[in-house]
């Protein structure tokens, strides 16, 4: 691919050098060996939160217009968690329409990482997850914890 | 009688022209002279003779800022080292200046060009080249730092701390005549005149010519009762630099300083009695002066203006020469080869600070926005295809789509040139590369951009509304790479490849701009051709083509082809004859009129033009396409005319 997407491109490729040498704690990004803009993501459930001890598997994606378009990201990990829904989309501004040109994979990870410390019942994709965890967020905790030991553990 | 005293001070006889506005009684009483004083004042500022300063002197300062580099730094408002620098809204190269410089400034001084309130309201400074400053001249930044920390503190009434501030700052700095200024200030708010004087002088010294000095100096010195030198000091200010709106006041003031101790002391040496001056703390006020002793006095007055201006003014342009010239040989000396590195800059350092927060390369062509962050100019704009806000503060940046202007921050682009010349001319390479890659076009295959909607025909106009992102890339790619050049194929998505295998090379006749940044393109259609391959680039697709042509008319069937052309075109006409005239309007506004037919001998690769005008009509007004592009074959597109204008009369009840 060349073109005016080969400044892009340059972009991706330090960016993704950058993600190698200096990785984010807790999260490991490789780039996909036949595709450089396809990304194998694990993320450590963060320590405190009902994730922890879990590495969730996520696939994110940069579309052909990134960075101006946001990167397209996935749960591949089943979690329970109130702004992640079945399919593993997440709620997330910062992938929609908080978006922004000047934002990098490695905010984008670690945004994540920050959702999964601080749910957000209130602006939720999982309706009834949302439900269960304004409801009853002692519960909602401890099936959260019974799904990451149960899908989670590597 | 007003004319003649603005002649009298024409010709510098001040004495005359002060008794002229006065009445001709032989006594005079001070009231009645101090009463004039303001409309004489004004009449002297306005009337008595400019000096000829040499315009070279003013130029001086904006060379005078010692450091390599310094001269792209320094402001061409004040002609120093940028303090807040902020980028303006001008159409080609956007000039810089400091904050200070441009306050409710409507226009740049530089390019005359005027700047949007839009953008001139809640500015900010430059970031990039901010940081290029911090980095390149860090004592002169922590002068600055200091300096500003004084003028808040002034502002907050602890002159003492204030006094501190610019202390330090002149421990790194002792040349730099507006610390001295702001400290004088300091010092004379604390009434300690002695020092506040001795940071006059300094600041006369370092800037002979600068009116600052001199005002400070005559606050300084009426207040010490030296009214001789304040008089003095006030009318060096007044012929150096009238503009200066104090100077009126502080003229006037000094004047009835003047007038009101001569008179005293000529009254008291008159009376001699103590009854008089020991009466009140303002002895003289009804008093009363003779003539003759008032013109005396004047005779002084105008003895010290005279003197003032032939001897003073000369040695402080001498002065300002020798410091000029000082200062000149200064920079020189640091100046030796000036594409050198300023001292200690490294160029990888430089290039982190030059690197576009976007596509992560050396700013190509930056534009600074007024919120302060610089884009390369092609990254800008792609940003605004999306969202018209900044990426890194979500500042509007919609005055970009509504002026269409983006004027390369000139400070930037200079200061790239001049110290990272080769990573400069790699990254104008790159771009170029770029630039020409977008459409390749030769005989044999191309690589061109595709729009995909609907088919376009060679010859006939094809008319766009673009308001997708990627499409609003393309067309400015397009007009930037100025091949003018797309493809357009029209979709096929629900069968197949998402867009035809053959399509027309479009050529963009007028692009029109609306303020929210979508375009109307006028287009014309060029040759057809056929996809060999399918690409992506930048979110909208691409292909490698090839141009097709008719198949070439064995003489043998020329005539019967011609027959064929004939009755098909005969058809055609007879059939868009029988239109309603509002219809057959529509057709001639959009299309023209059905071109005449040619005699087969002489046909373009794309065949008889009339052909595409009844494709391209039908297809547009009556939302039907007959299938004729992809056909090379003119009996072929012959026949498909005949079959469809004989059998269907689908096409002809437009107006229901």
């Amino acid at each position: 691919m060349d073109g005016a997407g080969a400044g892009l491109s340059k972009r991706i490729i330090k960016e993704t050098q950058r993600l190698l040498q200096e990785p984010v704690v807790g999260i490991d990004a490789i780039p996909d060996e036949h595709n450089a803009r396809y990304f194998h993501v694990a993320v450590a459930g963060p320590e405190g939160s009902p994730f922890e001890g879990g590495v969730f598997k996520l696939e994110l994606f940069l579309p052909e217009e990134y960075p101006m378009s946001a990167p397209k990201v996935r749960f591949m990990t089943k979690i329970y968690h109130p702004n992640i829904d079945r399919l593993g989309r997440i709620c997330l501004d910062i992938l929609k329409d908080k978006w922004s040109p000047a934002l990098q994979i490695r905010t984008v990870l670690l945004s994540i990482q920050a959702l999964l410390s601080a749910p957000n019942p209130d602006d939720p994709l999982d309706n009834q997850v949302a439900e269960q965890w304004k409801v009853n967020e002692a519960l909602a905790v401890s099936t959260a914890r019974e799904w990451t030991k149960q899908y989670a553990k590597q | 009688m007003d004319k003649s005293q603005e002649d009298l001070l024409k010709r510098e006889r001040v004495v005359d022209a002060f008794l002229h506005a006065l009445p001709t009684t032989e006594t005079l009483k001070l009231s009645q002279i101090t009463n004039m004083l303001d409309a004489f004042v004004y009449r002297f500022i306005s009337y008595y003779p400019t000096l000829h300063v040499p315009a070279m002197l003013n130029e001086v300062y904006r060379t005078s800022v010692d450091g390599s580099g310094a001269d792209i730094f320094t402001c061409g408002s004040c002609g120093q080292l940028f303090e807040d620098p902020v980028t303006l809204f001008c159409p080609d190269d956007s000039h810089t200046f400091c904050k200070n410089c441009v306050k409710d400034a409507h226009r740049c001084t530089t390019c005359g060009s005027s700047v949007p309130i839009e953008f001139s309201s809640g500015i900010s400074p430059s970031l990039t080249i901010q940081a290029l400053l911090d980095y390149v001249f860090p004592r002169k930044m922590k002068c600055y730092e200091n300096r500003k920390q004084g003028n808040r503190l002034i502002k907050n009434g602890d002159f003492r701390g204030a006094i501190g501030k610019y202390t330090e700052a002149i421990e790194h700095d002792g040349n730099s005549a507006v610390l001295f200024s702001n400290r004088c200030q300091a010092y004379t708010l604390l009434e300690d005149y002695t020092s506040a004087l001795s940071d006059a002088d300094r600041t006369i010294a370092l800037r002979p010519l600068w009116s600052k000095g001199h005002y400070r100096r005559a606050i300084i010195l009426s207040r010490m009762d030296n009214v001789q030198a304040a008089l003095e000091s006030t009318l060096l200010l007044m012929l150096l630099d009238r503009t200066v709106m104090a100077t009126r006041d502080l003229l006037k003031d000094q004047f009835r300083r003047f007038l009101t101790k001569e008179i005293g002391i000529r009254l008291n040496a008159e009376v001699e009695s103590s009854s008089e001056s020991a009466r009140g703390s303002d002895p003289s006020a009804e008093a009363e002066v003779s003539r003759q002793d008032l013109t005396t006095i004047l005779q002084r007055l105008e003895n010290t203006v005279h003197s003032t201006k032939t001897s003073m003014v000369g040695k402080i342009i001498e002065e300002a020469e020798n410091s000029a010239e000082k200062q000149i040989a200064a920079s020189k000396s640091s100046h030796t080869d000036s594409n050198e590195l300023p001292a200690g800059a490294s160029p990888e350092k430089l290039e982190e600070l030059l690197t576009c927060t976007l596509c992560y390369r050396l700013l190509y062509r930056p534009i600074t926005p007024n919120c302060g962050h610089s884009f390369c100019g092609v990254c800008l704009q792609r940003v605004l295809d999306f969202k018209p806000s900044c990426p890194q503060c979500r500042h509007d940046l919609s005055i970009y789509l509504a002026y269409r202007q983006f004027g390369v921050s000139e400070v930037l682009q200079k200061f790239i040139a001049r110290y990272l010349p080769t990573q400069l001319v790699e990254r104008t390479t790159v771009h170029q590369t770029e630039m020409q890659s977008l459409s390749k076009i030769t005989e044999e295959e191309m690589e061109v951009a595709i729009f995909v909607l609907n088919a376009a025909y060679p010859g006939m106009p094809f008319s766009l509304h673009v308001f997708e992102p990627r499409y609003r890339l393309m067309m400015r790619q397009a007009m930037e790479s100025g091949s003018r050049i797309f493809g357009m194929c029209e979709y096929t998505g629900s069968r197949g490849e998402t867009f035809a295998d053959i399509g027309t090379m479009l050529y963009i006749n007028h692009l029109e701009h609306t303020e929210d940044g979508r375009c109307f393109v006028s287009a014309i259609g060029q040759r057809r051709f056929k996809v060999l391959s399918r690409g992506m680039r930048d979110g909208y697709h691409t292909a490698v083509v090839k141009y097709i042509e008719d198949d070439p008319i064995p003489a043998e069937e020329l005539d019967d082809l011609e027959r064929l052309q004939e009755s098909a075109y005969v058809l055609v006409r007879a059939r868009f004859g029988s239109l309603s005239p509002s219809s057959l309007e529509a057709v001639s506004d959009n299309f023209g009129p059905l071109p005449p037919k040619p005699s087969l001998t002489d046909c373009s690769p794309d065949g008889p033009s009339w052909i595409w005008w009844v494709a391209a009509v039908v297809s547009t007004l009556f939302s039907t396409s007959i299938p004729l592009l992809a056909k090379t074959n003119l009996r072929n597109r012959l026949q498909t005319i005949l079959r469809v204008f004989r059998h269907s009369a689908l096409a002809f009840q437009p107006d229901e």
